[in-house]
């Protein structure tokens, strides 16, 4: 087979050419550390790579959510916590007023009712973050629980909504974050819708007017207030619990992502380095081979 | 009556006959380096041989005809491979133009622009009175629609502006070369008519051809007085180009399916399908979004239709002090895990949708590169095999060289001792 003068330098610079290219590609393989650099070169696994992409994305997202929800949940027990002691306060004080000498000295008893009282009120507006812990989804910029003094009147500005988030990949439903302030702070007893602090403050006014028979009445219902209480500390709990689970759950399934995507689009280092050991030596092979055949031929032999 | 003028007469034949030769050696040696040239060769035929007593009497040799070396058949194979050659390197081009185009891994372009709208929305969720988070949705969306707008805006770029204009040059070139051919044939089918065949008004037709053969697929058919009939293949089959002295142009609305002309068109192809797609996708997403959003009375997220007109509504920002965002906001969340059916008919998330698009814009470029890699390496084997026809090998040359200095040389002896035996005739006769 004849080998043409022109096809010669072509073959030459094509081989050339093609390992400049892959040594090219691997050494950007390496150093960007992901095999995929275009659609073109895995069009599958860069797809299914870009879904793991927004997967994770989505849980740290799904996990910030836990975070928060995790924040308000414990801003709503120890306000809760909170309040049960200051209803056994209250409920001390009662006992103290019910002593064997009868009413002693009501107005120390009603100054310290007094200070329950706001520090009730105080609890009752707690804040995680700027939001008040128990105003539903009112979201209101002014505190949602006030207490009239005069007539005991308790008003509540917030709404019975709730806070819902997605605390889980998939489109059901949202986790509920939050205790509106009716279900937190009205309890049932004898068939009514009763408030706690409305509650304390009908104790301090008994007091202060020595109705001893309200003051026992009321230590009852401070009783089943308590215990009301109690009841929605054990849905905060519980709901403390889930998160704990939810959050183990997405980290475990984060992970495992992570490995998905890396063994998707990371490089194989050693491979690639490998590889690239291959093509440098086969391109200085091709160098070698071209530089060597440029000085041969039949004219170099002739003399004249 | 033969005798020593005849030998004379031969030797000077064979000085002429070797200087043609290494004049043809020479030419080919000039000509080397170029592909569309086809090696000649000087063919030397004995002269008629005269009748003398002794028997018929050699009387040399002359040369009848400089020829050149082709092989046909792989002449149009390697025009096939040409085209097809052609056709893939410029589809492959094209795509990875339009991969950048989308730059989108799943944390850049619109797939990053989707996850921070549907973070923000996350956001929103725990927070929903909270201005900064309400302008944090805002600016989501708005960062959304303008990724997805430019996006799509750099593509239509390429559909309306920039294929259509390489394909209006290659049309153009392909119309100059069509031209050219014609009147090659017409130069051919003069000179031809002298007995001799003009190989470099040949070799210039070949090349030519095989420059045309890059832009669109070429067939030809060369008739005994060397004048080649041109066709190409469209839709509805072959079509003359050239016959004869006549040129027949193209335009670009062809429907040639091969070259670099139908590499162009099958990009433009590609391309609209994925902008239909990308329309679909931002469609359902403005319809999707606000269903949602304008549940209880809340404003539209996005106006427009398609991906070219989304925008994010600023009646969005200042309207939404409303208890009911909680649940708008949270479903909104919860809309990225929700299968969609959109327009196109496709049942998938949109991040899902996302990703299809690119697996297809990969298929499409990984199956244009496979075509590309095969089809070159067919083009470059058949280029070894036509230059193993028709190429010019120094080393040849230089031998053929040796041998035609060496066969003058000899006749110049003839000529030397010829002239010696008439000179001592001559001192004879004086």
């Amino acid at each position: 087979m004849r080998i043409s003068f022109a096809d010669q330098k072509d073959s030459a610079l094509l081989s050339i050419n093609q390992n400049q290219e892959e040594t090219t590609r691997l050494s950007n393989e390496i150093s960007t550390g992901s095999k995929l650099t275009a659609p073109g070169d895995d069009p599958s696994a860069w797809s299914q790579s870009m879904n793991f992409r927004q997967g994770l994305r989505e849980y740290d997202s799904i996990l910030n959510n836990i975070d928060y929800a995790t924040g308000w949940n414990q801003a709503t027990d120890s306000a809760l916590n909170g309040m049960t002691d200051l209803l056994s306060q209250a409920r001390q004080t009662a006992i103290s007023a019910q002593g064997a000498n009868g009413m002693e000295d009501p107005s120390a008893l009603v100054s310290s009712l007094d200070g329950v009282l706001k520090q009730m009120v105080s609890v009752a507006n707690s804040q995680y973050g700027d939001q008040y812990v128990f105003s539903g989804t009112a979201g209101s910029s002014t505190p949602p629980f006030s207490l009239n003094d005069t007539t005991g009147v308790v008003t509540y500005s917030g709404d019975s909504g709730h806070i819902g988030v997605k605390t889980d990949k998939g489109s059901g439903s949202s986790f509920t974050v939050n205790l509106s302030g009716d279900e937190a702070f009205d309890f049932q007893s004898g068939g009514q819708t009763l408030n706690v602090i409305q509650e304390v403050w009908k104790l301090k006014n008994a007091i202060s007017n020595g109705d001893t028979t309200t003051v026992a009445a009321e230590l009852g219902t401070l009783d089943t207030a308590s215990q009301s209480i109690g009841q929605q500390s054990v849905v905060t709990g519980s709901r403390l619990a889930t998160l704990q689970n939810q959050q183990t759950a997405i980290n475990v399934l984060k992970t495992d992502g992570q490995t998905r995507l890396s063994d998707l689009s990371d490089a194989d280092m050693a491979d690639a380095i490998t590889q690239l050991q291959q093509y440098k030596t086969a391109y200085q092979a091709a160098l070698q081979v071209t530089a060597t055949m440029d000085n041969v031929s039949l004219l170099n032999y002739l003399t004249t | 009556m033969p005798g020593l003028t005849l030998t004379l007469e031969t030797a000077k034949q064979t000085l002429l006959n070797t200087q043609l030769e290494i004049q043809t050696a020479s030419h080919n040696i000039s000509n080397a380096q170029s592909k569309g040239y086809a090696r000649q060769t000087a063919q030397v035929e004995s002269s008629p041989a005269v009748y003398t007593p002794a028997g018929w009497l050699g009387t040399g040799a002359t040369v009848t005809q400089v020829t050149e070396s082709r092989d046909q058949f792989v002449e149009q194979r390697l025009r096939n491979a040409n085209s097809d050659a052609s056709q893939y390197t410029n589809l492959t081009t094209e795509l990875s133009s339009i991969q950048t185009a989308f730059n989108d891994n799943g944390t850049t372009g619109i797939s990053q622009a989707l996850g921070a709208f549907w973070d923000s929305w996350g956001q929103l969720v725990q927070d929903p009175t909270n201005l900064s988070q309400q302008t944090g949705v805002y600016q989501a969306a708005q960062g959304l629609a303008t990724t997805i707008q430019s996006t799509y805006q750099r593509l239509n770029t390429m559909a309306t502006n920039d294929i259509p204009g390489q394909l209006q040059d290659t049309v153009n070139q392909a119309n100059t070369l069509i031209n050219q051919i014609a009147n090659l044939n017409t130069a051919i089918a003069n000179n031809s008519s002298t007995g001799f065949q003009p190989n470099d008004l040949i070799d210039k037709r070949y090349q030519a051809l095989s420059d045309l053969s890059a832009l669109i697929p070429v067939q030809y058919n060369e008739n005994a007085s060397g004048v080649v009939t041109v066709t190409t293949t469209n839709a509805n089959g072959p079509l003359t180009i050239v016959s004869g002295g006549t040129a027949t142009p193209i335009s670009t609305s062809s429907t040639i399916t091969g070259g670099q002309f139908g590499g162009l068109t099958q990009s433009l192809t590609d391309l609209t399908s994925y902008m239909s797609r990308l329309n679909d996708f931002a469609g359902t997403l403005i319809t999707q979004v606000n269903t949602i959003h304008t549940q209880h009375s809340g404003p539209v997220v996005f106006t427009g239709t398609d991906a070219s007109t989304i925008t994010a509504s600023t009646t969005f920002l200042n309207n939404q002090a409303s208890a009911d965002e909680n649940t708008r906001a949270s479903q909104m969340s919860s809309l990225q895990d929700s299968t969609i059916t959109f327009t196109d008919g496709k049942q998938s998330t949109f991040t899902q949708y996302l990703s299809d698009i690119q697996n297809q814009v990969g298929t499409d470029s990984q199956q244009a590169q496979t075509d590309e890699s095969f089809s070159t390496a067919l083009q470059t084997q058949l280029t070894t095999q036509q230059q193993s026809v028709s190429g010019v090998s120094i080393d040849e040359e230089t031998v053929n060289l040796i041998q035609f200095q060496q066969i003058y040389q000899a006749a110049a002896k003839v000529v030397d001792i010829a002239s010696q035996m008439l000179s001592a005739v001559m001192a004879v006769i004086k």
